[in-house]
């Protein structure tokens, strides 16, 4: 039991780690994470199940997400900030609709079952055990990467965009372009947990990859703090197991399913009201409304 | 032909649905500026309302539809006050994420109070009149009664009325507003009370033509803002007109292909709009929003 | 060096920027005046490529520059500041700095991942550098502190020096003193003389008569978006369309 929390955590890490680029970091409010977790998985499946290599198809996973967060990216990251939200959450929908409806493809809310476990150096990796030490290395990798990035001068300019987007540009900096490869960034990784994730469950449907799901990815890295990535990783540490734990109630499906989304949502409501920061947050007030993008006085 | 007519008066139905909540948006977002995600779930549980007061305690429908228009109402002013008010000096991102957190937690009431299942609320559907060979049935006449009326309302609230005048001052130039003596707390207040009320006629409507269900809060929050971007952020009569056109995109849209598609509709709609003419067709591009 | 012809920007009918054409010679300091609301922000909208003009044309060390995005007007050395400070308020008056630079290795994706030798080396270079300009400014001993932090004054200073650190070849200076205390205008005084020296050209919009008068070789001033009037600073005080201008307004008899 203890090896399945552990396996969630490096998997739901992964996904906060890299929403956590795109929210925390570059200061887009996404709320479409879980399309590019589900365009990894299913492109993992899918690949994987037609006899290519899972390692190939998790890689490949990343691509489809990677490219699925330039789409979203190229068509709204040089819009007002709620409008990359709605474009997020629409690409969400968009998406879940393919899997849903795209039955000869996917099969459906019949979901894919039989996805195969992965095999390393020709062992195959069995046990849950085997597979939460993989999750860890995913996570270890992506936490990594994540904060290679955002020590380095990219992630400098990442905040400064976040901080204020017209003066970076008035210095040079390319704000559009730097955008769209954090979006990317983030969604390569949440394609890459996708696969980890399909691999690990062996069966995906659409439910999976619900609005609902971005928001959990999103209530963790608010919770965590929002640019601090071993936040995002604690996020993921508690409320994996609070989430998990509460199955444990004993409660009927449905009712355990509302009362999480409540507790998930006070937790969000409470959050906001009395630590905005989260709990290791690096952002401060941050009072950018709408003057974000106008230039001052817009007559003269 | 005939069932050309239909799709047409059911995308006249439901794009009147979504236009009469996507007005209560633009005046919440022209006032705050900020996209209230949980305006639909408001209309959601204004839904549940009803169906609560008429079919649970049996009450008759229309007494049923005001008693839940004006708990809505109620929620609505609450939910400004508790959640939204206390951040308007937080960082930009808060009162988004908070209402999104308002949004599920009104959706998780509803499951827990009403459940996942399907309801409805069980009036019995008359012969309508027949036009062109289709049928609109009694519902569908109230419908488009009540959206006339809803309307007619709200456009002599905001143009005739001082307080109309206010609101429209406050959602042109906050500061001006408050150097002219308009107290934009109140303001704020006036326009959740009056967006609620709007946003929970729109949910009964649209229980009454289709069904009840928690997930609706979604799919009326996303449809109204896909309306109101389509008419331009900030016309508060564009959105009305976004929301009729995207009824008949998605009603006319199951024509051409499959019908489980339909939802999927607007969120394209949306996407597209977003790429091409983000400015919506009636909103102006406003000059001092830069394209870096 | 930069040469405006014809630049013309209308707002919901309205002409902000009338037909206006302006010229800035390398190595000089020009001045660009006129009563509030005259369209002088305007015109830096629209030369740093931030508001698109509806009609003229832009020309800047002999290339046409109308039309392109802001960025790959600042990256061949246009660069403005804002007439409200706009430094990054969370993070310190160093990174403000050292973020700024153009040629920074290690702000593309890849190179930043794999280059980390190549990005250690650059950054030292940069943060020498930007430790410098911060003793230029008197600035260093705030080095460490979040740019919000400072008072206004200085972060005028501050977004200066961050402009500065781009090596842009002309700056565009909206209002320098706008905010700043009485003796503190005197050491932007002396800062933009400085950095004249090492090869920048100014435009500079300023309100405070005084200060750009003293500064400028040459002078423009702007009324209701039309140009009424350019010539040496003493010129222009005496020019009769000037003082009504600024008499209209009262702002002249204030200015002074």
């Amino acid at each position: 039991m203890i090896y399945h929390l552990v396996t969630l955590i490096g998997i739901y890490g992964m996904l906060a780690v890299g929403l956590n680029l795109v929210v925390g970091y570059t200061g887009l409010f996404s709320l479409g994470h879980a399309a590019f977790f589900g365009l990894g998985a299913y492109t993992s499946a899918l690949l994987s199940l037609a006899g290519a290599p899972v390692f190939t198809g998790m890689l490949a996973g990343g691509i489809i997400g990677a490219l699925g967060g330039w789409l979203v990216g190229y068509s709204t990251v040089n819009l007002r900030g709620d409008y990359f939200c709605l474009g997020t959450l629409a690409f969400g929908e968009i998406t879940r609709a393919v899997f849903t409806n795209w039955i000869g493809l996917t099969r459906g809310p019949m979901g894919l079952p039989g996805i195969p476990r992965p095999s390393l150096f020709g062992v195959p990796i069995k046990s849950v055990e085997q597979y939460m030490v993989l999750a860890l290395i995913f996570l270890a990798l992506s936490l990594a990467f994540a904060e290679r990035l955002v020590k380095s001068p990219f992630g400098r300019m990442l905040r400064s965009i976040r901080e204020d987007d017209v003066a970076a540009a008035s210095l040079g900096k390319n704000v559009g372009r730097t955008k769209i490869v954090a979006v990317m960034a983030g969604s390569f990784m949440a394609g890459v947990a996708g696969g980890l994730y399909a691999h690990y469950i062996t069966y995906i449907d659409p439910m999976g990859f619900t609005l609902n799901q971005s928001i959990f990815i999103l209530v963790l890295v608010v919770f965590g703090g929002l640019g601090n990535n071993y936040g995002s990783i604690m996020g993921a540490v508690i409320l994996v197991v609070v989430r998990e734990g509460l199955r444990f109630l004993g409660l009927p499906s449905s009712v355990s399913a509302a009362l999480q989304q409540a507790i998930y949502s006070v937790l969000l409501i409470g959050l906001m009201l009395v630590r905005p920061r989260g709990l290791l947050g690096e952002v401060k007030y941050m009072t950018r409304g709408d003057s974000s993008r106008s230039l001052e006085g817009g007559g003269e | 032909m005939d069932v050309l007519v239909q799709l047409l008066i059911n995308g006249l139905v439901a794009g009147s649905i979504y236009g009469i909540v996507a007005v209560g948006y633009s005046m919440v977002y022209s006032i705050l500026r900020f996209v209230n995600f949980a305006h639909g779930y408001v209309a959601m549980i204004g839904m549940y309302l009803a169906y609560t007061f008429s079919v649970r305690m049996g009450m008759n429908f229309f007494l049923s539809a005001v008693s839940a228009i004006l708990l809505s109402c109620l929620l609505g002013w609450s939910v400004e006050r508790a959640a939204y008010r206390p951040l308007r000096r937080s960082f930009y991102l808060a009162p988004l994420i908070t209402s999104i957190g308002v949004s599920f937690l009104l959706e998780a009431i509803a499951l827990l109070v009403w459940g996942a299942d399907i309801r409805s609320y069980d009036i019995p559907v008359r012969e309508g009149l027949e036009v062109l060979g289709a049928r609109i049935t009694m519902v569908q006449i109230w419908i488009i009664a009540a959206l006339l009326l809803s309307l007619m309302v709200l456009m002599w609230l905001l143009n005739r009325t001082i307080l109309g005048v206010a609101i429209r001052a406050t959602a042109d130039d906050q500061d001006m507003a408050r150097m002219l003596g308009v107290d934009a707390d109140s303001i704020i207040v006036v326009v959740f009370l009056l967006g609620s009320a709007m946003a929970a006629v729109a949910g009964i409507l649209l229980g009454l033509e289709t069904n009840l269900q928690p997930t609706m809060g979604l799919v009326v929050t996303v449809k109204a803002f896909a309306a109101v971007i389509l008419g331009g952020l900030g016309n508060i009569y564009g959105g009305l007109i976004g929301g009729l056109l995207i009824g008949f995109a998605e009603n006319l849209g199951i024509w051409f292909i499959p019908a489980v598609w339909k939802d999927a509709i607007a969120y394209a709609i949306l996407l597209v709009i977003l790429l091409v003419k983000p400015s919506g067709l009636f909103g102006q591009r406003r000059e001092s929003e830069v394209k870096l | 060096m930069l040469k405006v012809t014809g630049l013309t920007k209308e707002f919901g009918g309205l002409r902000a920027v009338d037909d206006l054409s302006l010229e800035v010679k390398e190595g000089t300091i020009v001045g660009l005046i006129g009563p509030n609301g005259s369209g002088k922000s305007t015109v830096f909208n629209l030369i740093s490529g931030f508001y698109r003009c509806d009609a003229g044309r832009i020309e800047f060390s002999g290339k046409d520059i109308t039309g392109l995005p802001p960025h790959v007007i600042a990256r061949m050395g246009l660069v403005r500041t804002f007439q409200q400070t706009r430094v990054f308020p969370e993070m310190t008056v160093f990174e403000n700095l050292v973020v700024a630079p153009q040629d920074n290795v290690g702000e593309g994706f890849i190179d930043s991942l794999l280059f980390p030798r190549a990005v250690k080396e650059d950054q030292k270079k940069k943060g020498e550098e930007a430790l410098a300009l911060l003793r230029f400014a008197d600035l260093y001993e705030k080095r460490d502190e979040l740019a919000k932090n400072l008072p206004y004054g200085e972060q005028k200073r501050l977004e200066l020096m961050r402009a500065v650190m781009t090596r842009p070849k002309i700056m565009l200076l909206d209002e320098p003193t706008a905010g700043v205390a009485r003796p503190q205008v005197e050491k932007m005084r002396e800062y933009i003389l400085k950095l004249k020296d090492q090869g920048i050209t100014f435009l500079i919009i300023e309100h405070h008569m005084k200060f750009v008068m003293g500064l400028s070789e040459w002078v423009y001033v702007l009324d209701h978006g039309q140009l009424i009037a350019q010539g040496t600073p003493s010129e222009v005080q005496k020019n009769p369309k000037v003082i009504e201008a600024y008499l209209g307004t009262g702002r002249m008899a204030a200015a002074v």
